[in-house]
């Protein structure tokens, strides 16, 4: 092997080394970006919403699911039950939902917030009418959701 | 020479090995929550009612009697914009509608929502001598008279979610009788898909 063979077979291998190195790292950014600020909304979250009723904060859990076309269902404790609707642009999220209230009222919310890796947070206002259509409270509704 | 192919060869192996990885995370981590999650109602939400709030001055899409659609200045006020819906008013024996009718998709869940203003001539503070009705097709929704008059507007909302899957007309209905004038007042409507 002359000396300018074991020279030219040095640079090929180190520039193959450097470029390993470089790609590898490359690849544990996006992959390491994308897990912390590309998450979607569409899955199904625990749900902890803090009220900030007439009667004071009430907590409340619930699950939300949010369906990849946009709409989704409420559970929440309780035993009420409903829908929602909900938009994302990169971290930022915005849903309306409603569910029944007993003696076939009905509660509406308005949220927006941000969503990030595995949790995303909220707020808004929700809105409670009885059965005669009267709205019966309007109050604060803060939201944090845990990706289940 | 050999030599030197071959390490170009691992160079654009490595690189190729690079791209593979990076373009397959890409695509892959965004959307890694709605690979488990069902595709959906299919729903399109939103609200659904012509001229809502009345805005364009006139009463189409809606259905009305003569002179429900009025502006700001005619005596009474809208709660937003300028325009609203004024059911009776007149002291005499009167009968106002105003509908519309609207297609309610079976996926879908629905909720009537409206502003309401009452305000009354009626000294009462135990019998309904006007009244305003509130239906859905056959179904009335809610009532309402002299003895709610308040000095501004009140939201009123209604699950339509049972009629999803059906053509229906909502429609407010106000009754008056011959003496002391009571305006049930309208605007800011909304049927809502969600």
């Amino acid at each position: 092997m002359s000396a300018t063979t074991s020279l030219r077979r040095g640079i090929a291998l180190s520039g193959a080394a450097v470029v390993l190195a470089v790609g590898a790292g490359l690849t544990i950014s996006a992959a390491g970006a994308d897990a912390a600020t590309n998450t979607s909304l569409a899955g199904t979250w625990s749900v902890v919403v803090v009220e900030h009723s007439q009667g004071g904060p009430f907590t409340r859990t619930g699950t939300f699911t949010y369906y990849q076309d946009g709409t989704g269902t409420v559970q929440t404790s309780g035993g009420f039950t409903g829908d929602l609707n909900w938009q994302q642009s990169g971290g930022s999220i915005s849903f309306t939902f409603e569910h029944n209230l007993p003696g076939s009222g009905l509660a509406y919310g308005t949220e927006s917030g941000t969503i990030s890796g595995t949790t995303f947070t909220s707020t808004g206002t929700i809105d409670t009418f009885n059965s005669n259509g009267d709205e019966t409270d309007s109050f604060e509704g803060d939201f944090t959701g845990t990706l289940q | 020479m050999r030599h030197a192919m071959r390490g170009l060869l691992a160079l654009v192996c490595a690189i190729a090995l690079s791209l593979t990885f990076s373009s397959a995370n890409a695509r892959s981590a965004p959307v890694s929550n709605a690979m488990t999650t069902p595709t959906g109602t299919g729903c399109t939400p939103g609200q659904i009612f012509g001229n809502p709030g009345f805005e364009t001055g006139q009463a189409s899409p809606w259905t009305t009697t003569a002179g429900v659609i009025n502006g700001n200045g005619s005596g009474e006020t809208a709660r937003t914009g300028s325009y609203f819906a004024w059911l009776d008013g007149y002291g005499t024996t009167h009968t106002d509608t105003l509908s519309q009718q609207v297609s309610i998709p079976t996926s879908c869940h629905a909720i009537l929502f409206f502003w309401l203003h009452v305000d009354t001539q009626e000294t009462t503070t135990v019998t309904a001598y006007d009244t305003l009705t509130v239906t859905a097709n056959s179904t009335t929704l809610g009532t309402y008279s002299n003895l709610n008059a308040n000095t501004g507007y009140v939201e009123k909302a209604f699950d339509l979610s049972s009629m999803a899957g059906q053509t229906v007309t909502i429609t407010f209905t106000g009754t008056e009788d011959n003496i002391y004038a009571t305006s049930f007042v309208i605007d800011d409507t909304a049927l809502q898909l969600i």
